[in-house]
């Protein structure tokens, strides 16, 4: 479990993180969203005190970091998959990290085989990809077999069989009743990744909750089709709903579905489409977050760069 | 349940060490400029001793001449402990460091430790290869050597381990401070050559005054015969106690500024 209260870290005139509080609970991949530059390294830096917080506390089963006795038994955490020397092997990596934790070196072949990094485990770790080096970034977090693990875009660089895997591997440890915190500034990958988002912009808390809370948070749309458009007109004015004219279909925002069935039959209006338009997670996401991007790409026009 | 104690730290501290190609270069480096230099100075020395003046010659130093090459390998063994602290910052790794031991004064005290005695058991076996090996070189008619029985070898070879040691203790605490390998060795190297420079271009009284007091002059106090050298130095256990001085300090910032700032 990570707490996370009235966080807030300063670099300067900028607000890195805003007062920020969350709290990661067990048994739930956990999702940790945002734009690029949005926070989201930051606060993990600050749960595992890497960073001095301006303000506030972060907790990890209700200790802070630095009272771990243990800490890799405790939280396991890939921050940066290329943080690594890379004159050093794979295996020689783990094995520090082991020596200082008094975990035993049997673990380390154990993780190499978990991330299947086995066969390359006595490669400079300079040499490895991105996907690979996440992998081993993976193995260190698992090392000491923590209740707690927090992935800082894991994602990056791994293949499709590797995102696949990944995916997989983590519902497991949250299964196996782990607390497990992965970020990413990607929704649609989070949005098969994880149970329960954290979504946050400039530092700031945007939103929190499941699946479809995000989903239902957004307006949803229903498109109508039908020949009597005089009459379809007069019975949404009737009714208030608001409505707006595509090429070939009426979209009527923030009405349910089936009230518009109802209505339209009692009204004697047939339809030739009644068909409710779900907001995906990334819609969401991008609408919840549009005022909190840092850097805003120009939309570009046909022929023109 | 076992837990992250000092020792568990030094252990995994010892082992990033030996398993960098780097370290074992720059060891070798540190072999190769000591007995190296101390070999080629040596026989130099030898060939020019019959023209030396009767001057010279009273104050001729066998043990400082075959122990010269410290004060080339000083940069090696700098290099080790720059890098020491400084690639962690370079390539971030110092995160994952930190996240697995929290407390940053036990990782900076491993370190030290690790450092230390690696440097100072490399360079003991380096000085008393370059002495012996000098002291053979040198050898011949009229040519005054010393051996290891005579007053001054042993204190001159054991504080000339020591001077590398604390020479990569020095380039440790910059690095703690300066973060960045490459402004490191550039301020060690400074230190070492462009500071002596800066002195000679002092009227002379100010730089018998000040000369003294450079990690390179302490180095010559460390390892010669007292009152061999042209400029006043301090005698060897005063220099080796100003040289630990600055090595205290120097990590002392470090210490500091690694224990407040982010990582």
């Amino acid at each position: 479990m990570i707490e996370v209260q009235h966080l807030t870290k300063r670099f300067g005139d900028n607000l890195a993180v805003d007062d920020l509080s969350f709290t990661v609970k067990p048994g739930i991949v956990t999702g940790f969203l945002g734009p690029n530059g949005s926070g989201k390294s930051t606060t993990m830096r600050l749960i595992l005190g890497l960073n001095s917080p301006t303000s506030g506390t972060a907790t990890i089963n209700g200790q802070r970091f630095a009272e771990l006795k243990a800490p890799l038994r405790e939280v396991g955490a890939l921050l940066d998959a290329k943080a690594l020397h890379p004159g050093r092997s794979a295996r020689n990596q783990l094995v520090a990290l082991a020596l200082s934790n008094q975990i035993s070196l049997s673990r380390v072949d154990e993780v190499l085989d978990i991330v299947g990094l086995t066969e390359v485990a006595n490669r400079r770790a300079g040499d490895f990809s991105l996907g690979m080096s996440q992998r081993l970034g993976i193995a260190s977090a698992l090392l000491g077999d923590p209740g707690t693990l927090m992935f800082d875009e894991p994602i990056n660089g791994l293949d499709p069989e590797g995102i696949r895997w990944v995916r997989d591997f983590f519902q497991q440890l949250a299964d196996e009743g782990r607390t497990v915190l992965v970020s990413s500034h990607l929704m649609s990958e989070m949005a098969l990744t994880a149970d329960h988002f954290i979504i946050i912009g400039r530092g700031r808390m945007i939103t929190e909750g499941s699946k479809e809370d995000l989903a239902l948070s957004g307006t949803g749309s229903v498109h109508v089709r039908t020949p009597l458009h005089q009459e379809f007109k007069q019975l949404v004015a009737d009714k208030q709903w608001q409505m707006r004219e595509e090429a070939d279909a009426f979209v009527i925002e923030g009405v349910p579905v089936a009230e518009i069935g109802d209505q339209t039959f009692a009204a004697g209006i047939p339809l030739h489409e009644l068909s409710a338009r779900e907001v995906s997670l990334e819609d969401s996401f991008m609408a919840l977050t549009a005022g909190a991007v840092e850097y805003t790409g120009r939309r570009m026009r046909k022929g023109k760069l | 349940m076992p837990r992250v104690s000092i020792i568990s730290v030094v252990r995994s501290e010892f082992l990033k060490l030996r398993t960098l190609r780097s370290t074992w270069l720059s060891f070798a480096i540190t072999a190769a400029l000591t007995i190296g230099f101390g070999a080629l100075i040596s026989y130099v020395t030898k060939m020019q001793f019959p023209k030396m003046s009767f001057i010279d010659k009273a104050y001729f130093d066998p043990i400082a001449i075959s122990l010269v090459g410290t004060l080339f390998a000083q940069f090696a063994v700098g290099v080790i402990g720059a890098l020491m602290i400084t690639s962690e910052f370079v390539s971030g790794s110092i995160r994952t460091t930190l996240a697995a031991v929290p407390s940053r004064m036990r990782v900076l005290v491993a370190k030290a430790v690790v450092l230390k005695f690696s440097v100072l058991i490399v360079g003991l076996i380096c000085a008393f290869a370059a002495f012996l090996l000098g002291q053979v070189i040198m050898s011949g008619p009229g040519i005054p050597t010393a051996t290891m029985a005579d007053a001054n070898t042993l204190r001159a070879v054991l504080l000339a381990g020591l001077y590398l040691m604390l020479l990569s203790l020095l380039g440790f605490g910059l690095g703690l401070i300066i973060r960045q390998a490459a402004g490191t060795i550039s301020v060690f190297v400074s230190i070492l050559l462009v500071l002596p420079l800066i002195t000679f271009l002092l009227p002379s009284t100010w730089r018998d005054a000040i000369a003294k007091f450079l990690p390179s002059s302490l180095g010559r106090s460390m390892m010669s015969a007292p009152g061999a050298d042209a400029i006043p130095l301090f005698g060897p256990w005063a220099a080796t106690g100003i040289l630990v001085g600055y090595v205290v300090l120097l990590i002392g910032i470090g210490a500091y500024l690694f224990e407040h700032r982010d990582v």
